[in-house]
């Protein structure tokens, strides 16, 4: 009896079943949270604020992974990575985006769960590794409530005024790539993907009138289009350095607008049009390294660009968003207390990390801070890992002076895989 | 043991983790759906929005009254209204003005089919005597006004005449009941009775009253002659009428086939050397109210909403100056859209009630065209009236009434310069459950209506 209370909290057996309980509840408690992302900022981004796709374990490195090759990273931020996997793999994230937006001393709070990505890596032998993915690339949602303000009608009467503007929508994408590694080559690996892209962004300028009760009406824009977009990567082993490039190019999309105005209380629609305009997402690339120091340590950066001088809106979109490239860096590192024991205890096992990223936003005179330290978890014998993170960072532009958006995001990654077929090499 | 306490430890240890997760979302003061921080932001995107003093105006006025009337739901001004519901009415009802009053009578009808198709009824009834005929209503009592009934509802019942020609048998097949001519051609009235007003509601009462049998027993005899072409059925019917002095209604059961509805039973016997009796039951095959509506100097003064006529108080609206004000007053040479708020205050004169409600619920649409038929008011909106007490007039009270949704698509979209108000009494679901009271409210004709209205998307 006295043993059994002795027994360490962290014991392999033990902490990896409360994990894997706790995540689940943790995800379906999550999945139901509010799905109000804020950003005000994204107001004047066209597509909304720009969410990278990570692995659980790139984002913990602040986002680097360019010229990382791992399992889990699958295709997320270069389809060449597809060709470092040999077995087949998943790989999720689910974000708990708590965001503080601020200005003169006021400021309100936000709570958000986003499923971020989902994907998958299949090894097809000889033929290298298919993949598949479903991600958020941009997310446009926010909500803004001016405060009361109040119309005088006549000396008996007067009756409070609250605008406000209500958008949602985003780009999300599914892509299906291929990679493989060219032994001939030096064992550089190439990959491409093709992905569709979908935007749609529904804006609604709200008109509330406050007396005995509320009554609004709106002025609603839905904006959607669809479109292609290839990408393509390489990283080339150089040693204990590898190299990554990649990069991202979308074709134009045709955009289908329709604007509706609805009397007080969706009673009716008042008036309506529609459009069509011709709308390009910018292209992107990105350049990234990552260093085996030890098998215990590990450090990658990565810096990317995107290219807006090449976004066309057609007018439907925001027009004021910058003609030049917004540059990121991100950069981070690995360790692992004991990689290559036989028998380590767990914590030894766990994958620690920690990483920080700049980026420039869509506008010239935004950027966004993040630091991020986190952890992987395994779960099973080499089978999984919990990815755990938090992100803390910043968001401000200097078009609004005291306005700033700080962020603090719990980040949850899960990630499996199984070898399916065993290789012969080694049988004796 | 060692296991239970593991699995306690991870359930415990699950419970934490979950609890943490919990706690920080749940943390419900201190996230909010909306913020109002970065105002500057979204005047970026819409300069307008925000600016109390181009995207919204209000609007205070009066509009001019172009003159009101009444229309009812044949679009006519009817002498009676009638119509054929789960009850039937008899007596009086006061008006709005002093001492004014209207009618409400019944006209119930008996086809006694029976006494020639039912061969056994038949045979026996041939030579049978007639010992009486007594006829019984179910009344409903009701809560009913004490100021308004303050004495017993006398109702009279008379005998009807049914006519036998081909084209037009019985009564129930005319359009209409030429009722001032039915009252004056009652043959023969039968007698009345009276019936206790209630102020506080109860249970129902079953009233009998014997018929003369002289008349009936020889209508029953009539009714079963070989002679008559089974085309030419006879019939005969009753009328319960208020008497002149009576006051207040009397309400009384009429639901199809129930023992609740009114019936003619007669007791019969076989012959003088048959002495066993037996009864018939002749169930009303046919029920019509017809009212009258009083204070037609009323309707001359001001508009009249009344349930029991289904007449419509009509305002007829100058709504030029909002129209005007929605082009002119947005800034950059845009127009105003959206009606966000039109409050049009209602001036009230006075209203009328037989039963105790605390409120009336009172319909109202607004149209820019003169409504032609019934279909004009299946869509309106309501508010609830308080009920006055008795027939003070309502000196000075006005009811707000919002029109905005109504007004959006007439101003805006079919730019009418004119909107008529029609103001009608809901009389489906009285509070009793007994059927709508008779409710009339008198409109006051103000040449001017109070508008206050907010205006808001200049496009």
């Amino acid at each position: 009896m006295i043993h059994t209370l002795k027994i360490p909290f962290f014991k392999n057996e033990f902490f990896r079943q409360n994990l894997r309980w706790a995540a689940i509840g943790a995800c379906c408690f999550l999945t139901f949270s509010s799905t109000w992302a804020q950003s005000m900022l994204s107001l004047r981004y066209p597509f909304g604020l720009p969410v990278r796709p990570n692995s659980g374990m790139s984002l913990t490195m602040g986002g680097a992974g360019v010229g990382v090759e791992a399992d889990y990273n699958v295709m997320l931020l270069n389809p060449a990575n597809l060709g470092t996997i040999e077995k087949t793999v998943f790989s999720a994230l689910y974000t708990l985006d708590m965001v503080r937006i601020s200005q003169s001393g006021d400021h309100t709070n936000f709570i958000t769960g986003i499923p971020c990505q989902v994907s998958f890596g299949v090894p097809l032998g000889k033929y290298g590794t298919i993949g598949a993915s479903f991600e958020l690339q941009s997310n446009a949602d926010s909500r803004f409530q001016a405060a009361r303000k109040n119309i005088v009608i006549d000396a008996a009467d007067s009756v409070g005024y609250q605008p406000g503007l209500k958008t949602s929508g985003g780009v999300v994408a599914w892509q299906i790539g291929w990679g493989r590694q060219f032994e001939k080559l030096d064992k550089i690996k190439l990959g491409v993907a093709y992905e569709r892209v979908y935007f749609s962004r529904s804006q609604s300028e709200v008109y509330a009138i406050n007396s005995d009760v509320s009554i609004y009406s709106r002025d609603s824009t839905n904006i959607r289009f669809s479109a292609n977009g290839l990408r393509a990567g390489v990283i080339a082993p150089l040693g204990k350095l590898k190299v990554g490039l990649t990069g991202e190019y979308f074709f134009t999309g045709k955009a289908q607008t329709n604007n509706g105005v609805f009397s007080i209380n969706d009673s009716g629609i008042i008036t309506g049009t529609s459009g069509s305009a011709f709308v390009r997402i910018p292209p992107s690339a990105a350049v990234g390294a990552s260093y085996l120091f030890s098998p215990e340590w590990m450090a990658a950066a990565d810096v990317s660009g995107v290219f807006w001088n090449n976004y066309t809106s057609g007018g439907l979109l925001d027009t004021t968003a910058r003609n030049n490239t917004a540059l990121s860096f991100s950069a981070g590192g690995q360790f692992i207390p004991a990689p290559n024991l036989l028998t380590p205890k767990y914590w030894e096992t766990i994958n620690y990390r920690a990483g920080f990223r700049y980026s420039q936003l869509p506008l010239k005179t935004s950027s966004e801070f993040a630091l991020t330290l986190g952890a992987g978890l395994p779960i099973g014998k080499g089978s999984g890992m919990f990815d755990v993170a938090l992100e803390l960072g910043k968001r401000s532009d200097t078009g609004y002076p005291g306005y700033s958006e700080n962020f603090l995001n719990v980040i949850l990654g899960f990630n499996g895989g199984q070898k399916w077929n065993k290789s012969n090499q080694g049988r004796y | 043991m060692i296991v239970i306490i593991s699995m306690k430890k991870q359930i415990l240890f699950s419970l934490c983790l979950f609890a943490l997760v919990c706690g920080a979302v749940s943390c419900g003061n201190i996230f909010k759906p909306s913020t109002s921080v970065g105002e500057q932001i979204v005047n970026d995107v819409d300069p307008n929005l925000t600016d109390i003093n181009r995207n919204v105006k209000p609007f205070s006025d009066s509009l001019m009254c172009m003159g009101s009337s009444m229309r009812d739901v044949n679009d006519t001004f009817p002498p009676g209204y009638q119509w054929n519901p789960a009850y039937v009415v008899a007596g009086m009802f006061p008006g709005l003005v002093t001492g004014s009053r209207g009618d409400a009578i019944t006209y119930l009808e008996f086809r006694p089919l029976s006494l020639r198709t039912d061969a056994t009824i038949h045979n026996n009834l041939r030579t049978a005597f007639i010992d009486s005929a007594v006829f019984q209503v179910r009344r409903l009592r009701i809560n009913t006004r004490s100021s308004v009934n303050g004495s017993p509802v006398k109702i009279t019942i008379g005998a009807c005449p049914v006519l036998r020609d081909s084209s037009s048998l019985l009564l129930r097949f005319s359009d209409t009941i030429p009722f001032s001519g039915f009252l004056l051609t009652k043959t023969t009235v039968m007698g009345s009775w009276l019936v206790n007003t209630d102020s506080a509601g109860g249970d129902d009462t079953i009233f009998r009253f014997k018929l003369d049998s002289s008349v009936y027993a020889v209508k029953i005899k009539n009714a079963m002659k070989d002679t008559i072409l089974p085309s030419d059925t006879g019939g005969f019917a009753l009328c319960l009428a208020p008497d002149t002095v009576s006051a207040g209604l009397a309400r009384f059961m009429n639901i199809n086939g129930d023992n609740s509805s009114p019936k003619i039973t007669v007791y019969y016997h076989g012959g003088a050397s048959n002495t066993t009796g037996d009864s018939l039951a002749l169930w009303r095959d046919h029920a019509t109210c017809t009212v009258f509506e009083p204070d037609s100097a009323v309707a001359t003064l001001s508009p009249v909403s009344s349930w029991e006529t289904i007449r419509r108080a009509i305002y007829k609206i100058d709504v030029s100056s909002l129209a005007n004000f929605m082009d002119t007053a947005a800034p950059d040479n845009k127009k105003y859209v959206v009606v966000q708020k039109a409050d049009v205050s209602i001036p009230i004169s006075q209203s009328m009630s037989d039963m105790r409600l605390d409120s009336i619920n009172v319909r109202y649409k607004l149209l820019d065209t003169l409504a032609t038929n019934q279909n004009d008011f299946n869509t309106y909106q309501n508010f609830w009236l308080k009920d006055s007490i008795g027939i003070s007039p309502l000196s000075d009270t006005s009811y707000v009434i919002p029109l905005a949704s109504m007004l959006q698509p007439l101003v805006v979209n079919h730019k009418s310069k004119t909107v008529y108000l029609y103001l009608w009494i809901n009389g489906q679901n009285s509070p009793t459950g007994y059927g709508p009271p008779f409710t009339q409210i008198a409109w006051k004709p103000d040449s001017k209506l109070k508008l206050i209205a907010i205006v808001t998307n200049p496009r």
